[in-house]
């Protein structure tokens, strides 16, 4: 386990160094910081001085190994557009992202595994046709179609919801029902091809053959095999999820980081977007070893193995 | 068919068992008749596809995983100790399979549950057996009992998990699993097949010291007959879904009276020379004639054989399904 | 005991064939834009705007409706599916060549370039699509040839891992021996015993991942960051319509029915090749 472990852990750590390096380069690629930082006509010796107290001479991999002190000391610079710290600007808009992303997780994940374990028990069952239905339409329905339909349904046709914003609760059910419905489907689908599989393994037979009674076959026997593999495809939704939430803050007009993220591109905001990037592949690659870590402890073959 | 033996404790009376598929309904099994006596070994031998593992499975009737609608139709009767089992309701099923008629499959290696430990698997089916255990003389007993079958570290093994065991260990544990519950009737299917011929022994000869100690009876299947001598008082031959002989090991070893258990026997390395030797493969279960099923094959095949033939009684209590059965 | 469990929907080979006809129809369509098309998808029309579809009070000379400049959506639809199209499929041949030259390069080459590559797969893999395009567009500004070259980048890895594994295994088989003792050239080899091998399921590959790759194209092009006006962008339109879905649904609502019946089409396609697949792996 700790090998495995170790070595996850390494490779998030390669992962980073290049998300890093692309952030970085993005921002260099991009021309002369110097020209994007200060106005023309300066005299070549206040430019000279400029670039010294800057860094701007020293050569690019010194730059590099600056940034990153920089990048690992929490000083992640100002807009190149407003000049607000870009610490501030994302940190003001977290809150709304992550009680959109972790609400619609939370439902996601206490809906999507009984109703794929359900239909799998119960096979045949109009249950289990809706919800391939729903899978189905979940894989091909992008998130901001999904939000726009449920807008003009529960917004404009029902009136029962708001559209946009967040400041009420009924604010949040729309924004978190696009996220979670797709997830919701997704994870169910998943489980019950698990639970299909398991169920023909040869030591449910075995349990069978011990005289258990069914609920206990499917709780002890079905279920936490099934869940080995459902793990790493957490992972996965988990991706999917802070990407639909970039979609979804458009579409709501959320208050939230997938904004600050897009219109650093509009405005080719080289910090802005520096920054979300980082933080976003942080965010993932923290996931994933969260994964990897949930799966040693589910999957004692891992554990041991290592 | 049991005149001399004690008293029957199992006894299975014209089983018929068809999977519906695709080609339309498989006839499996095509009226099987056994009795099984207490304390007494029954070895089901045959080829292949011949139905052993169905008949296995139908006495209890597991012949499905849970969960999924099985496509098969069983019917006849078994009974247990006189209890009719095809008919009982789902829970008393459920108990027999518990306390009375325990099974060990062929899949040694992935029967059992990768991740739960290996001695909260034996316990279960110890509380299983009797709720009234509690979970901690559970837990002990399925220490007690992985150091009966011949596990080094019982108590190591009882933490272990299933893939830190090796194949014969493995096969141990579903030994375990099945002795715990002192049943009346075990159902051993090919115990041995998945495991290295080095340990198939090994594990045989525990089997055997099992059946003795608790006086269970047994029905072990295999198609290996070179380990039934060793092991087993009485044979009952299969074939295409039929049971086509029967009698006690030295009888049916030294003077088989079907031509194909004739055949069988001539296949075993010691055999003696004169046999004829089996020849083709299995018959299509779709595709039946009304006759014996044998008859493609069989060397001593006359126009009687294309009708169903009869079970004729031979001294010694042996039976052959058969019109022209070898003296 | 073989089991044979019954898996979820099995669709049938006639609904294959139908979703088949139907994606072409649409695809033709969009091909075929510049001479169907009722009207020039930018003209403006400002004394009809936000006409009505047919069947809700709206006319068959604007058989969608118009949008809230009076432009046909009807048309600006069908360029938006050769747009989509047109940038998927460059974009998927471009990931393929990628993909595929890296894959070969990776399985031919030493360990350590194997290691290299195979870590930035690694990599690539770990991180949202999303993250890495909004990067190149920043970088790279929106022309349309960015978004070709960035979906190339972002889904070459499948195809990569694909061709590497291929040829590992051929080298296995010693082919690669016997052939460069005939004097034949590393890659010679490799294009000979590997692509052949590998049309197929690379063609597969390339199916499965067409739907992905023009969601992509759609949700940056509703981000306002992919395709720009005045080239017509089904993502663009549905962006356009969202102010006015009060009143004139059908702005953003047709490109979405457009952009779902698509990517519907390709699931359907798609599970009925995986099926094949499966059932041709377990033969
Ligand atoms: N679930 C099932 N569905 C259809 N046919 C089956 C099923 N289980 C077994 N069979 C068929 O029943 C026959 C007997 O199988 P089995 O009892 O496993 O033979 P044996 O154990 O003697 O090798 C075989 O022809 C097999 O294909
Ligand atoms: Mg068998």
């Amino acid at each position: 386990m700790l090998r495995f472990m170790s070595w996850r852990f390494l490779r998030a750590q390669v992962t980073m160094l290049f998300v890093l390096v692309v952030a970085f380069l993005t921002v260099r690629l991009s021309g002369e910081p110097f020209d994007t930082m200060f106005p023309e006509g300066l005299t070549q010796e206040t430019a000279q001085a400029l670039r010294h107290r800057w860094n701007l001479d020293l050569p690019i991999w010194e730059q590099f190994t600056l940034y990153l002190g920089k990048m690992l000391t929490g000083d992640f610079g100002r807009s190149l557009f407003t000049h607000e710290p870009v610490w501030q600007m994302y940190a003001e808009r977290m809150p709304a992202t992550l009680a959109v992303g972790s609400l619609a997780l939370i439902i996601a994940i206490s809906l999507g595994i009984p109703i794929g374990a359900l239909s799998a028990l119960r096979r045949g069952a109009v249950t289990e046709r809706m919800l391939m239905g729903v899978a189905f339409l979940g894989y091909a329905v992008p998130h901001f179609v999904f939000g726009i339909g449920l807008i003009l349904l529960f917004g404009y046709y029902l009136r029962l919801l708001p559209a946009s914003g967040l400041s009420s609760p009924q604010h949040y059910i729309l924004p978190v029902l696009t996220l979670a419905i797709p997830m919701v489907a997704g994870i169910a689908r998943f489980m019950r091809a698990a639970m299909l599989d398991t169920i023909g393994q040869p030591y449910v037979m075995t349990a069978a053959s011990k005289g258990l009674g069914n609920g206990r076959i499917a709780r002890r026997h079905v279920l936490r095999n099934a869940m080995v593999p459902l793990v790493t495809v957490l992972g996965l939704e988990i991706a999917g999820l802070i990407n639909g939430s970039v979609f979804v803050e458009a579409v709501f007009s959320l208050p939230g980081v997938g904004r600050v993220l897009v219109s650093s591109v509009e405005n080719r905001d080289f910090t802005v977007l520096q920054f979300g990037v980082v933080a976003y592949a942080g965010l993932v690659v923290l996931i994933n070893l969260v994964i990897d870590l949930l799966y040693t402890l589910i999957d004692p073959r891992v554990r041991v193995g290592g | 068919m049991s005149g001399s033996m004690p008293e029957t404790l199992l006894s299975v009376r014209d089983l018929t068992l068809s999977f519906a598929t695709r080609m339309g309904p498989l006839k499996v099994l095509r009226g099987i008749d056994l009795d099984i006596a207490a304390n007494e070994v029954v070895a089901l031998v045959g080829e292949s596809g011949s139905g052993k593992s169905a008949l296995g499975k139908s006495i209890v009737q597991l012949l499905s995983p849970p969960f999924v609608d099985g496509r098969a139709t069983l019917s006849g009767s078994i009974r247990l100790h006189g209890e009719e089992l095809i008919t009982a309701p789902a829970h008393r099923l459920r108990a027999v399979r518990a306390r009375d008629i325990a099974m060990v499959s062929q899949d040694a290696l992935s029967g059992l549950n990768p991740v739960m430990r290996i001695g909260a698997q034996i316990a279960e089916a110890a509380q299983a057996a009797d709720p009234a255990l509690s979970a901690a003389a559970a837990r002990r007993d399925a220490r007690d009992m992985l150091a009966a079958v011949g596990l080094p570290d019982p108590d190591k093994a009882a933490r272990d998990y299933p893939h830190q065991l090796s194949g014969g260990q493995r096969q141990r544990v579903m030994l375990a699993l099945a002795a715990i519950r002192q049943p009346q009737v075990l159902i051993a299917d090919e115990p041995t097949t998945a495991l290295d011929v080095s340990v198939q022994a090994r594990v045989l000869a525990l089997l055997a010291d099992l059946q003795r100690q608790s006086g269970m009876a047994m029905l072990f299947i295999t198609h290996d007959l070179g380990v039934v001598a060793n092991i087993a008082h009485r044979v009952a031959v299969m074939y295409a879904g039929q049971i086509i002989e029967t009698g006690t090991v030295a009888e049916v070893f030294t003077r088989p009276r079907h031509p194909y258990s004739a055949g069988l026997i001539s296949a075993l390395p010691e055999a003696p020379a004169h046999h004829p030797r089996l020849a083709g493969g299995p018959p299509d279960l779709h595709n039946l004639a009304p006759g014996c099923a044998f008859m493609p094959r069989c060397r001593h095949a006359a126009m009687a054989c294309s009708q169903p033939p009869p079970l004729k009684p031979f001294p010694g209590g042996a039976h052959a399904l058969c019109w022209s059965p070898l003296s | 005991m073989t089991m044979t469990l019954e898996t979820a929907t099995i669709p049938k080979p006639s609904r294959l064939m139908l979703a088949a006809l139907a994606l072409g129809l649409i695809i033709l369509a969009g091909f075929l834009a510049p001479l169907i098309s009722p009207h020039d998808p930018d003209a403006v029309d400002l004394l009809n705007r936000a006409a009505p579809p047919v069947g809700l009070g709206g006319s068959w000379g604007h058989a969608l409706g118009t949008d809230q400049i009076g432009r046909d959506i009807l048309s600006r639809c069908l360029w938006g599916i050769r747009t989509s199209f047109g940038i998927a499929t460059l974009g998927l041949v471009f990931s393929a060549v990628l993909g595929v030259t890296l894959g070969i390069i990776s399985g031919l080459a030493g360990a350590w370039t194997d290691r290299i590559i195979m870590t930035v797969v690694d990599v690539f893999i770990s991180l949202p699509n999303l993250l890495l395009m909004l990067c190149g567009i920043a970088l790279l500004g929106t022309e349309t040839w960015v978004l070709v070259v960035l979906i190339g980048f972002v889904k070459w890895e499948g195809y990569a891992r694909l061709v590497r594994g291929q040829v590992l295994a051929i080298r296995e088989q010693g082919y690669i021996e016997a052939a460069r003792v005939l004097g034949a050239r590393n890659l010679t080899i490799a294009l000979r015993h590997v692509l052949p091998n590998l049309a197929s399921p690379l063609a597969v590959i390339l199916t499965l991942s067409f739907p992905g790759v023009l969601l992509m194209e759609a949700g940056l092009s509703f981000l306002g960051v992919g395709v720009q006006p005045p080239v017509a962008s089904l993502g663009r339109m549905i962006d356009d319509g969202r102010n006015y879905l009060v009143n004139a649904w059908w702005i953003s609502g047709m490109p979405s029915i457009v952009i779902v019946a698509i990517t519907l089409l390709f699931q359907i396609i798609g599970d009925a090749i995986r099926d094949r697949v499966d059932e041709w792996l377990d033969a």
